[in-house]
């Protein structure tokens, strides 16, 4: 019995210090939000190019905690986000460097970037309706607002309210019209639900798909993946059976979200931190991120994919993303106010 | 503590003192807080501190290691965290509290019909296939159930085989021609949990029933008592804390689980805990809820105790196979059907489409590294299984040696670890661990001037330290319930002929609960290879498990991929759990031999 | 010499008093048994002779050692007193020999440790149990068990020998007849011995002397004669039955 616990405890010393001396210096280690078989092609490419190797561990809850209680001794260099809220929550929590960098300033616009420097978005995702070809006439509905027009009672389908997505769609509405209107337009929408919120939102468009309801509301990307799915042909039939609506061209723009990085305050590595970023945004970087995920590049003249391009261009929002995030706490309280996923 | 009052200026050789003086202060601070802390002990009386000794220090220990997370839980909740409360008591909190106890109820009565009905059949009747379904029933244990969610959204939804076979049937064309039950539900949630967590009773009740003397229940029957009657009120009775100890482990898993109810868009507290977290920025307000939900929990175990506390100590004489009854005609077929179905469900047909997905996904899932990530999860549940039966062991042991109501609290302290949602456990962990690290970090560079940076946060150590913690209810339940079947004159003899307490432990306690160590073993194993949250937020980088490559396909929509992970997680669990069956088995039968 | 010796034993669980103030000596050789209804006390005073209940007041000596007192706790192991439960407490995954020689150290036996292993296998012929030497006590009848019990509580010679009830779960002939069996190895082995009984019949028959014990207290001792014909009280009366064969003058 003494064997196996001294056994045990070797194991788990050896485990401690092998794990421990993996990361060695002059590499970039990266907390990610986004998927390890999304990301790894274009963090091959960036070690093959510059040599530094990529170290990844990818989370989703409690990311944050992990930076904040790291503090100074945080082994990671860089973070990649998939929505703009994280990068927000970061600022706040005064975890992340400034970085100056011509390149990044001169890829990325300055609504898609932090004033000072302390992220980048690297792709932008929109927001947009898919309308059931069959049942919805072309021009039926061409606003978010629309959706909240008892005309459609019965006919509106939509993943959970309290989905990163969703509050992001209704703190930028918070943004723009306040409070009030967007609560107005929160209780409309949920009046004219088909279902209860569910799913997510490749669920939506199979949902008009098999006449559960008539427009739906999803990320761009998920729509290039349904067209194109070659191993799950009934997701091309779910994609065939809708339009895609760019809501709000008449005035402010479709809702997008990025997904972005930011250099920590502690990195040790931050030049090569810097590096990965600037690459993030390089052409051929951004070439990925658009033909294999349906993304728009953030960097302007890059070409996006022929999937993308064929729904036609659209007005994006240019409000504030920092602005829209702010928000977020509020929108999650009116989703629980308004009872949207009851 | 005068040395550290004196002025540091008057030293004029303070540049090169300073350090090591700072250092020793430090220590010197820490000695006098537990020469404090000794003498607060020695006040507990001289009765309690001559039972100060090594076992119980080892217990105590123990017990606070497991409840450091907690309390980090507990500290983060004493943060303001605005006006949460009214927020939430105003709008969701009466709809979470509502939906949380009525999937409780589902999932409680769901796992005790079904684990206890399926464990008094296969122990006291013979039927075709009973030498199966002895093992087969405890498959679904290694399904997780945000998988079979998945895979029966899939199977039940519109445009899934059944209902498109319905309309092919019945001539009906859409989804508004008629009506079929919501699988996205509360409902479907209650019966998802259900099926792959009623093996926890069934293991539980399996083994009682065993153990009941096969006398006790023909005395039953010769008073006049039928099969049914002798079943309700002797064998259940005499079965009830084995089966609440099940069940309660089962409602655990409920209340920490996040994939399932967020799938199914059924809004439980756990899920206003992670809303409040992430979509509110509130982390006070989040670890607030979870202590709540501690705090629940804490009453629900005070429940189970007061159930263990009326059980005897019997001498454990089992049963043997011989005094089965046959059932044949149409009660076998009913024993037969009541049998196959919760493993059907539970088992059969999900692994038959995780296979069949795994084989036509088996490209894109496989190159990701998978046989790494095979190897990460077989060799940190193998660590992690070994790690909590030993101190599930050591403090249950210890507890029973000091017998004090201090140890007692502590050791149920140490159990409610299982019921908090994953991630929220994961940030108690994270907060220690890297406060000593900085600890570490700050006294080496006073003492040597080189900083050691971060030592247990990220590593190995810090993902068995969080598994340990969080299956520690499973392990120490486990022993606990086992040392409770020995009767304490069992180690008097042994003390009295000469054994020391280690000596005892190692000759009359480790043979005796062979079993009971074998199944807290396994039980922690397959939870390990299907334990997510933590692994998530506490990995090394470049480190991952199959639960993690599974998770990162399914998070994308992508559950084909995401097969052939769930399938090796499903798989591995399969050769513990027939271990496990046939452990319990010959525990029945050892007593005879 | 005194074998065993309590002075002033007080003693409670959870504010509930149990024993008040009990003092009691065990000369070498001697065979006292404490009689007393259940619940009187008895046992615990066994339990704390044997070290698996820690002293709250008063004071334990073996042979003439202080062994336990409010401020010292030998632990059991090294009291080396023997001890027969109620329930016999045999280890149910040992076969009956290996119950017997636990007592006497594992692995290699010392040289006493064989020559009392060879004590024991005579004594398991003596009984005529030698063909149980391997089978576990799941299989043994009540008397086996008993039997097996006592030995094992003898195989590793304990200057002190403390038995709990040890006839209680025996049929009334078997018991008669064991407990012959039982004070005839006792003697020969040239133990002391205190036996708890709640049976005047028994404590008569088997006893050099007599403790009678009620709500915590020693209320009568001396020898069995003196106890059944000059009983001190209602209640020691009450206990002393006629044994068998104990003529009355």
């Amino acid at each position: 019995m003494k064997s196996v616990f001294a056994a045990i405890g070797l194991c788990a010393v050896a485990l401690t210090f092998v794990s421990g001396m993996a990361l060695a210096a002059g590499d970039v280690n990266l907390y990610s939000y986004r998927q390890p078989f999304l990301i790894k092609p274009m963090l091959a490419q960036f070690t093959k190019q510059s040599g530094i190797e990529v170290n990844v561990v990818y989370a989703k809850k409690g990311m944050l905690e992990r930076i904040k209680a790291e503090g100074e001794n945080t082994p990671a260099d860089a973070v990649l986000t998939t929505d703009v809220g994280r990068l927000s929550d970061m600022v706040d929590a005064g975890v992340l460097a400034s970085v100056k960098s011509a390149k990044l300033e001169a890829a990325v616009a300055p609504q898609y970037r932090h004033p000072d420097g302390l992220w980048f978005a690297l792709t932008t995702r929109a927001r947009i309706l898919f309308a059931s070809k069959e049942r919805v006439k072309p021009g039926e509905v061409t606003s978010y607002e629309d959706l909240a027009d008892p005309k459609m009672k019965g006919r509106i389908c939509i993943r959970s309210g309290k989905h990163l997505y969703n509050i992001s769609l209704l703190a930028s509405m918070i943004a723009h019209k306040g409070e009030a209107q967007a609560e107005k337009w929160l209780r409309g929408v949920k009046a004219n639900l088909a279902r209860r919120p569910q799913g997510n939102d490749r669920a939506q468009a199979r949902a008009v798909y098999e006449g559960v309801c008539d427009i739906a509301i999803g990320n761009n990307y998920y729509m290039g993946k349904m067209e194109t799915n070659e191993k799950k042909p009934e997701q091309k039939k779910w994609a065939a059976s809708v339009n895609v609506v760019f809501p709000n061209q008449g005035d402010r723009g479709t809702h997008v979200n990025i997904s972005g990085a930011a250099v920590l305050k502690y990195s040790k590595n931050k030049e090569n931190a810097v590096k990965l970023l600037e690459f993030l945004v390089s052409d051929s970087a951004q070439k990925i991120y658009a033909e294999q995920n349906f993304e728009y590049p953030v960097k302007a003249g890059v070409p996006i994919s022929p999937v993308v391009k064929a729904w036609g261009s659209f007005k994006a929002d240019n409000i504030n993303l920092a602005l829209v995030a702010k928000h977020r706490a509020q929108a999650a309280k009116m989703v629980d106010r308004v009872g949207f996923d009851q | 503590m005068a040395l550290t009052s004196k002025n540091p200026n008057k030293n004029p050789r303070k540049n090169q003192s300073g350090r090591l003086k700072n250092a020793s202060s430090r220590l010197l601070r820490a000695g006098v807080s537990v020469r404090l802390v000794g003498t607060t002990i020695a006040r507990f009386g001289k009765y309690f501190y001559r039972q100060l000794d090594g076992w119980t220090l080892i217990a105590l220990l123990i017990a606070l290691l497991v409840a450091v997370p907690l309390v980090t839980v507990l500290w983060l909740a004493l943060s303001p965290s605005g006006d949460i409360w009214s927020h939430l008591a105003s709008t969701v909190l009466p709809h979470y509290i509502w939906t949380t106890l009525l999937l409780m109820l589902g999932v409680g009565i769901g796992v005790s019909v079904i684990g206890t009905g399926t464990a008094w059949l296969t122990t006291t009747y013979r039927f075709p296939g009973v030498k199966i379904f002895e093992w087969a029933l405890l498959l679904p244990l290694a399904v997780p159930a945000y998988i079979i969610a998945y895979i029966y959204t899939d199977l039940l939804e519109y445009a899934g085989p059944l209902q498109g076979a319905l309309r092919d049937v019945m001539g009906w064309k859409s989804a508004r021609d008629y009506w079929f039950p919501e699988i996205r539900s509360l409902g479907g949630a209650i019966i998802m949990m259900v099926l792959t967590l009623y093996p926890y009773v069934y293991l539980l009740a399996r083994s009682s029933f065993l153990e009941q003397s096969t006398a006790v229940l023909e005395a039953g029957r010769v008073l006049g008592r039928g099969p049914w009657r002798s079943f309700i009120e002797l064998a259940l009775p005499l079965a009830r804390p084995a089966i609440v100890v099940g069940v309660s482990l089962a409602l655990m898993e409920t209340l920490n689980d996040f994939g399932t109810v967020d799938f199914f868009a059924v809004q439980t507290f756990t899920a206003g805990i992670y809303d409040v977290w992430l979509n509110m920025n509130n982390i006070a307000g989040a670890a607030q809820l979870a202590v709540v939900l501690m705090a629940f929990v804490f009453a629900l175990i005070a429940v189970e105790r007061l159930a263990r506390k009326g059980r005897r100590f019997d001498s454990v004489t089992g049963r043997t196979g011989s005094h089965r009854q046959q059932l044949s005609g149409w009660q076998g077929f009913a024993a037969v059907a009541i049998c196959l179905l919760p493993v059907l469900l539970g088992f059969v047909l999900p692994a038959l489409v995780l296979l069949d997905h795994a084989i036509n996904f088996y490209e894109i899932s496989f190159e990701a590294g998978f046989l790494t990530h095979a190897w990460n999860s077989l060799l940190l549940s193998s660590i992690v299984a070994l790690v909590s039966v030993a101190l599930g062991l050591l403090l249950a042991y210890g507890v029973r040696l000091s017998g004090t109501n201090v140890m007692k609290s502590a050791s149920r302290l140490a159990s409610i670890g299982y019921a908090v949602p994953g991630s929220v456990l994961a940030v108690g962990i994270l907060i220690p661990l890297s406060s000593l690290d900085h600890g570490l970090d700050a006294m080496s560079k006073d003492l040597f001037g080189i900083g050691t940076g971060l030592l247990f946060s990220g590593t190995m150590f810090a993902l068995i330290y969080g598994y340990t913690t969080r299956f520690m209810a499973l392990s120490h339940g486990s022993v606990e319930a086992g040392l409770a079947r020995i009767t304490p004159n069992m180690e008097g003899a042994a003390r009295s002929l000469g054994a020391t307490r280690g000596q005892t432990l190692r000759r009359i306690h480790l043979p005796l609960l062979r079993g009971s160590l074998l199944t807290a073993a396994l039980i922690v194993f397959v939870d390990s290879m299907k334990e997510l949250p933590m692994t998530m937020l506490l990995r090394p980088f470049n480190f991952g498990t199959l639960a993690t490559h599974a998770h990162q396909f399914a998070s994308d929509e992508l559950f084909e991929e995401a097969a052939l992970g769930s399938l090796a997680i499903v798989l591995a669990g399969i050769i513990p759990v027939i271990l496990l069956s046939r452990a319990i088995a010959g525990r029945g039968k050892g007593s005879q031999s | 010499m005194t074998a065993l010796q309590f002075k002033d034993i007080h003693h409670g669980f959870g504010g509930r008093p149990v024993l008040d103030g009990v003092s009691l000596q065990v000369r070498q050789g001697e065979f006292v048994c404490l009689l007393g209804p259940s619940g009187c006390g008895k046992t615990t005073l066994l339990r704390l002779a044997a070290g698996l209940e820690i002293v709250q007041s008063g004071s334990i000596e073996l042979d003439d050692q202080l062994v336990a007192s409010d401020k010292l706790h030998v632990p059991p192991e090294q009291r080396r007193i023997g001890l027969m439960f109620q329930d016999y407490a045999l280890f149910p995954h040992l076969t009956v020999m290996e119950n017997i020689l636990f007592g006497l150290g594992h692995g290699e036996l010392s040289q006493t440790g064989k020559a009392r292993a060879i004590w024991a296998r005579n004594m398991l012929a003596r009984f005529g149990l030698t063909s149980l030497a391997d089978h576990y006590p799941g299989t043994l009848s009540g008397g086996e068990q008993q039997r097996v019990a006592l030995l094992r509580a003898l195989a590793p010679n304990p200057p002190v020998l403390l038995l709990d009830e040890p006839f209680s779960s025996l049929d009334a002939a078997r018991r008669i007849e064991m407990r012959e069996e039982t004070a005839k190895l006792i003697r020969e082995a040239g133990t002391s011995a205190i036996m708890v009984t709640h049976d005047g019949e028994e404590a008569m028959f088997m006893a050099d002397r007599i403790k009678v014990m009620n709500k915590g207290r020693i209320v009568q001792s001396g020898k069995p004669e003196d106890i059944y014909l000059k009983p001190k009280s209602a209640f020691v009366a009450s206990l002393s039955v006629m044994p068998t064969g104990f003529a009355k003058p």
